[in-house]
């Protein structure tokens, strides 16, 4: 079993609750800040020290919700402190950004990191479609297109042009190119079939978030296991990456008191200004397709903060206790949805940063030795195939 | 306004040559007239499609017919692909006024290579879509079921236009392919000449290309001196019936500013 240690950076000292997005700033105090991305970029290196596989870095906007506007900053900061440890970009919410820049920065840093870079092809939140200006309809056919249009940036052997949908790029020549051959593990979110679907047509990993329970969760990777076979490709459990908020104390009450402030300040504070921006946008747009899927994401953003976190625990959607609880429900994780990889997300919320690293001393010291060998065969890292080879 | 293409045919030195012709010259930016467009077929022969309209608004185009397609006559002599590059070299010679752009859209991209390497005074432009030829370890290839054929040649099935030709006809010219010789998908001798083409060169592939491989690009684009491969995305073999306005725009772009076309022009290139 592989870790992945996953950093939100939320400006936990918001001090309202708010409804309105984007959130006003006039409260945002630079030094606070600065202060803040200090911490968490120290925090994310000493994963590294904890036993982590991977850091993970992800792209928000207009929120305190998270301070990481773009991952690629952050990445290449942790990618100049450690030496071992994957860098997995959960952005670059690639159908924002020109594709072009996204390929080049990603290329990039898998150079400058000796090629330890995970590339994330993310879709976004709905409400970022709001924050850079773009139709949330075309999401899904410009993430398709971007996705055909980077991979053919990393691994052309010679000046090329594109004339697509939504991009047009008449002469394309990466400096540099990718370090890893044909190029860097890409990563897709796919929280509902549908989404689980597209990303094994693109020959992508599955990254997993806020699934409502273990069932609902393999009920995605199945989706995702029969699209792949069907598109000719057979992923393994090093292809699946499940994401949990995670909270490791020295006792079961200590963990459930931490994360249940912290989710309720997450829930409450951090996510309150943009559910309402996303039940906009998915109510005003086709951002999901006509599955479902918008319905079920309504549904989980307006009753993810009614669930108590023993609820949660007991349908295995958070890693929450001492180090032997936090043991048995990874071991119930990889029974249940045969995933090779887990996302931990430790900073919740307002959760206190002495805590998050208490909590990653005791995974290095009692979690990890523990659950290391499960998934053996996740030995190997992810080697992307090219689609159509 | 809808173009009309005129059929027509040529008295050449070695026999006639039908082509059908459309489109009023046009002028560029400093009032020059443009040369006119020859566009070279496909194996399955001459059929008019949204590409031709767009392409003919300003600019005269020349549609040869290859000798035996749609029931034309064979021209004595005229059994090899490169002599049929040299029937049209003699036709832009005689009817066009000796100068062309040059686009030819899988045979008749072999057929344009063969000319702008033997006859370089006759080509301005050159525009390679699916070029045929240069299949190395027979890579490719048309596949012999008609369903699967048309899953490789059209992604979008649902632009093509009304073919009033007969599957009879269709296949009657494909099989006019073998009085032609085409037997080796790599055209060897053509390949060790590549290097010889003079023309700015516009080589296009379609991102789900079946029937030419990728190779096929790497071998133009490596051979030719002066060329740009650009992808059309979401367009199997027949890309410009997969996607005509993409087709039209770069190939419009292409056409008119040469090596200029790489530049962004934003809405004063749409209104060119």
């Amino acid at each position: 079993m592989r870790f992945n240690y996953f950093h939100l950076m939320p400006y936990d000292v918001f001090p309202e609750k708010t409804e309105q997005w984007p959130v006003d700033n006039g409260a945002f105090d630079a030094e606070t800040a600065r202060q803040l991305y200090n911490e968490y970029i120290d925090t994310m290196v000493f994963a590294e020290e904890c036993g982590w596989d991977s850091i993970g870095c992800n792209e928000h906007h207009f929120s305190p919700y998270g301070l990481m506007s773009n991952c690629n900053l952050i990445g290449s900061a942790l990618i100049q402190r450690t030496s071992r440890v994957k860098i997995a970009m959960f952005g670059n919410l690639v159908p924002l950004l020109n594709p072009i820049r996204v390929a080049e920065e990603y290329a990039m840093l898998d150079v400058i990191s000796g090629g330890r870079l995970m590339c994330g092809f993310m879709r976004g939140i709905p409400h970022e479609y709001i924050a850079y200006g773009l139709p949330p309809d075309e999401s899904r056919p410009r993430l398709a297109e971007a996705t055909e249009l980077i991979r053919k940036a990393w691994t052309e052997p010679a000046p090329f042009g594109w004339e697509g949908e939504f991009y047009k790029f008449r002469a394309v020549s990466l400096w540099p190119k990718p370090m890893q051959k044909p190029h860097p593990p890409i990563l897709y979110s796919g929280s509902n079939p549908d989404s689980a679907r597209t990303a094994a047509r693109n020959r992508a990993m599955l990254g997993m978030v806020f699934i409502p329970n273990l069932e609902a969760g393999r009920a995605v990777i199945e989706a995702y296991l029969d699209e792949a076979h069907k598109c000719g490709w057979e992923p393994g459990p090093e292809h699946i990456l499940c994401g949990f908020h995670t909270c490791i104390a020295e006792t079961d009450e200590a963990a459930r008191e931490h994360l249940e402030r912290g989710v309720k300040y997450f829930m409450q504070v951090l996510m309150a200004p943009q559910r309402e921006a996303q039940q906009i946008v998915v109510q005003k747009s086709r951002y999901f397709g006509s599955d479902g899927a918008g319905e079920f994401f309504l549904h989980r953003l307006n009753h993810a903060g009614s669930r108590t976190i023993e609820g949660a625990i007991e349908d295995g959607t958070v890693i929450c206790g001492s180090p032997e609880t936090a043991v048995k429900q990874i071991k119930r994780i990889h029974a249940e949805l045969g995933c090779g990889w887990i996302n931990t997300n430790m900073k919740v919320g307002n959760i206190p940063n002495q805590a998050v690293r208490r909590g990653m001393e005791l995974f290095r010291d009692h979690v990890q030795p523990e659950v290391r060998d499960l998934s053996k065969s996740t030995g190997a890292m992810p080697v992307m195939a090219m689609a159509g080879e | 306004m809808t173009v009309k293409f005129e059929r027509k045919t040529a008295q050449l030195g070695a026999g006639t040559l039908d082509y059908y012709v459309g489109g009023e010259t046009g002028t560029d930016e400093e009032g020059n007239a443009r040369l006119p467009l020859v566009m070279l077929h496909g194996a399955t022969g001459h059929l008019e499609t949204e590409v031709h309209q767009l392409l003919a608004e300003g600019r005269r185009i020349y549609l040869p017919i290859t000798p035996g397609h749609d029931e034309t006559p064979h021209v004595s002599g005229v059994d090899s692909i490169e002599a049929l590059a040299a029937l049209v070299a003699e036709f832009i010679g005689a009817e066009l006024g000796g100068r062309c752009d040059l686009l030819g859209y899988s045979l008749g991209g072999w057929q344009a290579c063969w000319i702008a390497v033997n006859h370089p005074e006759v080509v301005e432009l050159l525009v390679l879509a699916g070029c045929a030829g240069f299949r190395p370890d027979d890579k490719g290839g048309m596949p012999a079921d008609p369903a699967e054929l048309l899953h490789q040649l059209y992604a979008h099935p649902e632009n093509l236009p009304e073919d009033t030709r007969s599957a009879a006809a269709k296949q009657a010219n494909v099989a006019n392919l073998a009085h032609y010789n085409l037997r080796e998908p790599l055209d060897q001798p053509l390949v060790d000449r590549l290097g010889d083409i003079q023309s700015l060169t516009l080589i296009l592939h379609g991102t789900l290309e079946q029937i030419i491989p990728i190779e096929t690009c790497r071998i133009l684009s490596q051979a030719i001196p002066n060329q740009y491969l650009v992808y059309l995305y979401d367009a199997a073999h027949g890309l410009h019936v997969d996607q005509p306005e993409r087709f039209h725009e770069v190939v419009r772009d292409f056409l008119n500013r040469g090596v200029g076309f790489i530049v962004n022009q934003g809405t004063k290139s749409a209104a060119e």
